[in-house]
């Protein structure tokens, strides 16, 4: 093939087919809750925020460890779209998606010891995500 | 003059716009603040709410903390507006989903709650 016929043949293949980053959005569909948005994490405070503050702001959690001691509250965040038709008229599209979560700890009193927001590797395994999440102290 | 001739295109226009839109999904009005809290459920009334009118009304709990203290039940929103347990729906039908979460006082009544979105 030569250069014209190799042009010619990308741009073709480049014309059915998107690939695009996308505004971080909760993807439709997804099994877990929306975003806990900043106001949210800004309105825990800590040593005077209890667990049963946490429940009533967020909801029940989606991972509960040692004893309740910690909580995961996980959402997940589409990052990429894409697209393609097919030479038939049919096609996929969808969203490249990954994990968030809130991890929450409470001290022996049940008030809030610590927060942070963990995000998974846009291109890393679940298996690792959820292993970070039972890990996490 | 028969009545179809009469139709012109900002009518023919709404009705096409309304056919189209008779397949699409409209979410529910969202339950915002106390007040819309409140008002979407009604049955729910700190001092007075027993825990066993709300495993009446919701069945079992989806969880439990701090020995029985606090309840949560996943709940779902029909498009009238009702609130109910959350069931498997057939494909077609989404409902939008909720998470109740309520505080018990030591007499077993309803002492906080919230009512929140969660997708």
């Amino acid at each position: 093939m030569n250069a014209r016929g190799l042009a010619l043949t990308a741009g073709l293949t480049a014309s059915s087919c998107i690939i695009t980053p996308t505004v971080p959005h909760t993807p439709f569909g997804t099994e877990h809750r929306g975003e806990v948005g900043e106001g949210d994490f800004l309105a825990l405070a800590m040593g005077s925020t209890t667990r049963e503050d946490v429940l009533l702001l967020l909801g029940e959690p989606d991972l509960r460890r040692d004893d309740d001691r910690i909580f995961a509250f996980v959402w997940d965040e589409a990052w990429l779209f894409f697209a393609a038709a097919g030479m038939g008229g049919g096609g996929v599209a969808g969203e490249a998606t990954r994990h968030l979560a809130l991890m929450v700890s409470f001290d022996e009193s049940g008030r809030l010891a610590r927060k942070e927001v963990l995000k998974q590797p846009q291109t890393g395994l679940d298996k690792d995500w959820y292993s970070q999440l039972e890990k996490w102290r | 003059m028969h009545a179809f001739h009469r139709l012109r295109l900002p009518e023919l226009g709404g009705g096409i716009l309304l056919a189209i839109l008779g397949g699409c999904i409209t979410p529910p009005p969202p339950i915002t603040g106390e007040a819309g809290v409140r008002a979407a459920m009604p049955f729910v009334v700190p001092g007075e709410t027993t825990r066993e009118a709300l495993l009446l009304r919701f069945g079992p709990p989806s969880w439990t903390f701090e020995d029985g203290r606090i309840l949560t039940w996943r709940l779902q929103r029909e498009d009238a507006g009702e609130i109910l347990p959350k069931v498997r729906v057939s494909f077609g039908k989404i409902p939008w989903s909720y998470g109740l979460v309520v505080i018990f006082d030591a007499h077993g009544l309803v002492a906080r709650f919230n009512l929140m979105e969660i997708g």
